[in-house]
């Protein structure tokens, strides 16, 4: 199962003195749902043209499905795509938009239409057929875009920014519909966006891209609890960076010097790529700290501190706790409970944080 | 990602595919345009010699074309008269365009400039012999007044002569001066306009300060495309300028067909738009230098 | 203050477009006056001088020679103007500004020159001047036009649209039949028209480069001279108004309804 649909190896890709794709390499697994995540201008959408077959690699090689796809043009590759802005064909009917693609195969009226319907019933369009496509809204032109890219039976559907012009509401409609879509039909998605809530909460595999490479390619949930540097940490959520040093290693463990927090031992795995002496970054997100009220114990350790500033969030309270024994503040997320009071700025608080939750960079 | 590039990307043997295509309308204008004008440019080089042309280079016709009084005047009058026509038609074309681009309700626009455009869709030799019409002796509005008992006897300087080469040409090139403008104004951002009377400014100062300055490239697009083409204007002068009104034009034309000296007509037409394209030039560097130093 | 402004500025405006009518409100006045001479004041109505076009043989043949003209530039230079304006659009190459440039020049040149440089060139290389040389000239005049037009037609068309259409399955060739060709069709026609009137009703370069045959307004030139010609020339300048307008509505309409296409097409919103 786990078979890599798309193979990219040392994808180069330069415009002019641009470097937009500096040597990628990646596998995309057969049937998954696959992001690439970056911040605008990394290059994703690039990669994504790129295997699409709209842009020509400098260098590299890029494999479908075992087939080499140099010199092969867009209109002979395997993939489909939706495009940002759907690119509906405004001279068409939706019908005509559906089954544009169909024509090469030269199917018969009878079945052309059959293939229609389904693709439209898929997207919850059914009879829309005749309808002019120029007074469709925005989330109905999606909905083609996909029917009429997903008709054709690609090996792998590109997906670019999908969503992105799409009001926050049917945004959110619209991520869970794609990747029940995704699940039915079985086939490879692969959808660039720069949205890390999108790609967190739709992807199989997230691939995060910055300046032309792809930093790290892991699931949704070890790309957050454990990312691979602090360019990665500081761009999934938000995360709490404090100066620390390595210490020696013990049978425990290695002992770690966090400012503000303390001596803490770390396991050596998680420390591994430094050693003892190193000055390095401790990371730790707002929601791993956690206010403690009067009468509550710490679970593990605690640091004292003073709340410097408050944001409210109605669900959530952000508070920036300014930690004992030195000038670094901290951002602590609290969630707003009954019992749990909004505290006044200057409030002397406790910390309370657990060691498994840091992560060294 | 920019898009020349995948395009350019998709033809794998690697021939500019920009090129090829623009290649036809290129090649014709290389040949029916730079090469004619090359070979204007030789000719005027030459000499002709009763039916045959003597291919000795020589500057003759040009010092023939610089000293003669008779080119001279021609010359001086065309720019005297082109610049006369240029300024008029921007000045009574602007009040028109910022009409239309400021109290021309927006849906409505396009139906006002459409409306300006059509007088112009008439013939041009009609258009142009219709002010002979209008100006005449016993013309449109010489019958007028007389009936109404303003004027006793015909005014004669209406026609034949500069003044009227100067009233029919305005009106020949009115779109050509209201287009450029009315666009320019188009592209103010009218918050600016509301800004400027949050910060207390009055109707008048508002639009010295604000609007005039920003419309100006507008204006100084129609000015060129108002000047450069009416130096080269046969017809109306032809038509309703007498033998005193008379244009540089004129004795291109008489040179290439009547008097058949194409070198020295060659000559002179070289030396035309030397000068236009001279003058031309020097007023757009001067307004550029101008906008420069205002931002 | 502002309220006595703006009134002078409608007065204005009301008189300048009166300057702007003038010659146009006389052309079918005097085209239906029963009078040998072009003045006021007005003898009376008559059709005398429609049935005299029907009769002028002359005539009809420069109409026959400026519809041929007519259609062929306007066919080749909207022909030119599709490469140009795609090319424009779509591609970068070395040398664009200056090539665009050069296609664009007969916009801002005095058709004098125009005229008398291909003048001499036909001449010289020893050809005869007939109406080809006049289509040769029109095209070069007409194809900025046209290349203004379409590149408008062309800036408005989603890119997209185009890959899409390769993306599903279509060879360059076959998305331009599909998916460009109809999309930019209105302005094709747009341009076709303008470039017909443009050519219909061009006077100095046909003058130039005519032979024994001329054109449309190279006969009315002609016919000026002659003061009792002068009415018939009115009813043909009423009859050639009347044509140029139905073309310039439609041409009007279409460019209209491109521009509807298009941004239909790229508004991507919401009801």
């Amino acid at each position: 199962m786990s078979e890599p649909i798309i193979e990219l190896q040392e994808v180069f890709k330069t415009f002019g003195r641009i470097v937009a794709l500096n040597g990628v390499s990646a596998e995309i697994i057969q049937g998954e749902f696959f992001s690439l995540l970056g911040p605008s201008g990394c290059g994703k959408t690039t990669l994504l043209r790129a295997i699409a077959g709209f842009e020509d690699p400098d260098s590299g090689n890029i494999r479908i499905d075992g087939r080499d796809m140099t010199g092969v043009e867009a209109n002979r590759r395997p993939t489909n795509m939706v495009f940002q802005n759907y690119a509906i064909f405004p001279h068409m009917t939706v019908a005509g938009n559906v089954g544009f693609g169909l024509t090469r195969k030269k199917l018969g009226t009878t079945e052309t239409m059959r293939l229609i319907d389904e693709a439209l019933r898929m997207v919850s369009l059914e009879g829309f057929q005749e309808r002019d496509a120029r007074t469709l809204s925005g989330g109905q032109k999606q909905r083609v875009a996909l029917a009429r890219a997903l008709i054709l039976r690609p090996k792998v559907l590109l997906l670019d920014e999908p969503l992105s012009a799409l009001d926050r509401k049917l945004r959110e409609q619209m991520q869970s519909e794609l990747r029940n879509l995704q699940r039915a039909v079985g086939i490879t998605f692969v959808l660039v966006t720069h949205d890390q809530e999108e790609a967190l909460t739709m992807s199989d595999r997230v691939a995060i891209m910055f300046d032309g490479s792809i930093v790290q390619i892991s699931t949704p949930e070890e790309l957050y609890t454990a990312p691979a540097n602090l360019q990665v940490a500081e761009f999934i959520g938000s995360m709490n960076f404090l100066r620390a040093t390595v210490g020696r290693a013990t049978s425990q463990g290695t002992e770690v010097e966090v400012e503000g927090l303390g001596k803490l031992i770390m396991a050596s795995e998680s420390v591994k790529p430094h050693s003892a002496g190193d000055n390095v970054s401790a990371g730790i997100r707002p929601e791993m700290l956690t206010v403690l009220f009067d009468e509550e114990a710490g679970t593990a350790r605690v640091a004292e501190g003073q709340i410097a500033d408050r944001s409210y969030y109605g669900d959530m309270t952000y508070y920036a706790v300014r930690l004992e024994g030195t000038e670094q503040t901290v951002t602590v997320s609290m969630r707003n409970t009954a019992n749990r009071p909004i505290l006044p700025l200057g409030s002397r608080v406790r910390i309370n944080w657990n060691a498994d939750s840091i992560v060294l960079f | 990602m920019g898009a020349a590039a995948i395009v350019r990307g998709r033809w794998r043997f690697r021939l500019p595919s920009g090129l090829v295509l623009v290649s036809p309308p290129l090649l014709y204008a290389i040949l029916l345009l730079a090469l004619p004008i090359a070979a204007v440019v030789t000719i005027s080089f030459w000499t002709q010699n009763y039916l045959d042309l003597d291919r000795t280079f020589t500057l003759a016709n040009y010092r023939e074309a610089w000293s003669q009084p008779v080119y001279r005047v021609l010359m001086l009058r065309s720019l005297a008269v082109s610049a006369t026509v240029t300024l008029c038609t921007v000045l009574l074309a602007f009040p028109i365009a910022y009409f239309v681009s400021f109290h021309v309700p927006q849906h409505r626009k396009s139906l006002w400039i459409f409306l300006i455009t059509i007088p112009f869709w008439t013939s041009y030799l009609m258009r142009i012999f219709l002010w002979k019409v209008i100006l005449g002796y016993n013309g449109v509005i010489n019958g007028t007044l007389i009936r109404l008992g303003i004027i006793e006897e015909p005014l004669s300087f209406i026609l034949y002569n500069v003044n009227a080469v100067v009233i029919t040409l305005s009106h020949a090139w009115a779109p050509f001066a209201i287009l450029p403008i009315f666009v320019a104004l188009e592209k103010i951002d009218r918050s600016l306009l509301e800004a400027a009377t949050d910060l207390g400014e009055g109707t008048v100062r508002k639009f010295l300060r604000i609007t005039l300055p920003l419309a100006l490239p507008g204006v100084l697009g129609a000015a060129i495309i108002v000047f450069i083409p009416t130096v080269g204007d046969y017809v109306t002068p032809r038509l309703v300028g007498g033998p005193n009104g008379l244009l540089i034009a004129n004795m291109i034309e008489l040179q290439f067909k009547k008097a058949n000296n194409p070198p020295l007509g060659a000559a002179l037409a070289i030396s035309s738009m030397l000068i236009v394209a001279a003058l031309s030039l020097i007023f757009v560097r001067l307004n550029r230098h101008h906008l420069r130093d205002r931002s | 203050m502002m309220r006595g402004g703006f009134r002078f500025l409608t007065a204005y405006v009301a008189a300048y477009l009166l300057f702007l009518y003038a010659p146009v409100l006389l052309l079918p006045i005097f085209a239906f006056n029963d009078s040998r001479v072009v003045a006021f004041p007005l003898q009376g109505f008559t059709l005398d001088w429609f049935r005299l076009l029907l009769e002028t043989e002359p005539l009809h043949a420069a109409t026959r020679n400026s519809l041929i003209v007519a259609s062929v530039a306007a066919f080749l230079s909207t022909a030119m103007g599709l490469c140009a304006a795609r090319a424009a659009t779509r591609h970068s190459f070395a040398g664009k500004k200056g090539i665009m440039g050069l296609i664009m020049v007969p916009l801002v040149l005095p058709e004098i020159i125009v005229g008398v440089s291909l003048l001499v060139v036909i001449l010289q290389a020893g050809f005869n001047l007939n109406l080809w040389s006049i289509i040769l000239g029109h095209v070069l005049i007409c194809t900025p036009f046209c290349t203004v037009i379409l590149s408008t037609a062309f800036s408005n068309l989603d890119r997209n649209l185009e890959e899409a259409a390769i993306d599903l399955g279509e060879t360059k060739l076959t998305t331009f039949r599909r998916v460009i060709l109809p999309l930019v069709m209105p302005g094709i026609m747009a341009s076709i028209l303008i470039a017909f009137t443009i050519s219909l009703d061009e006077f100095i370069i046909a003058f130039f480069l005519s032979g024994t045959e001329t054109t449309l307004p190279v006969y009315i030139w002609s016919q000026l001279r002659f003061p009792a010609r002068l009415p018939s020339v009115m009813a043909l300048g009423t009859v050639l108004l009347a044509i140029s307008l139905i073309l310039l509505v439609s041409a009007e309409y279409l460019r209209r309804r491109a521009s509807d296409r298009s941004a239909a097409a790229n508004a991507g919103g919401n009801f």
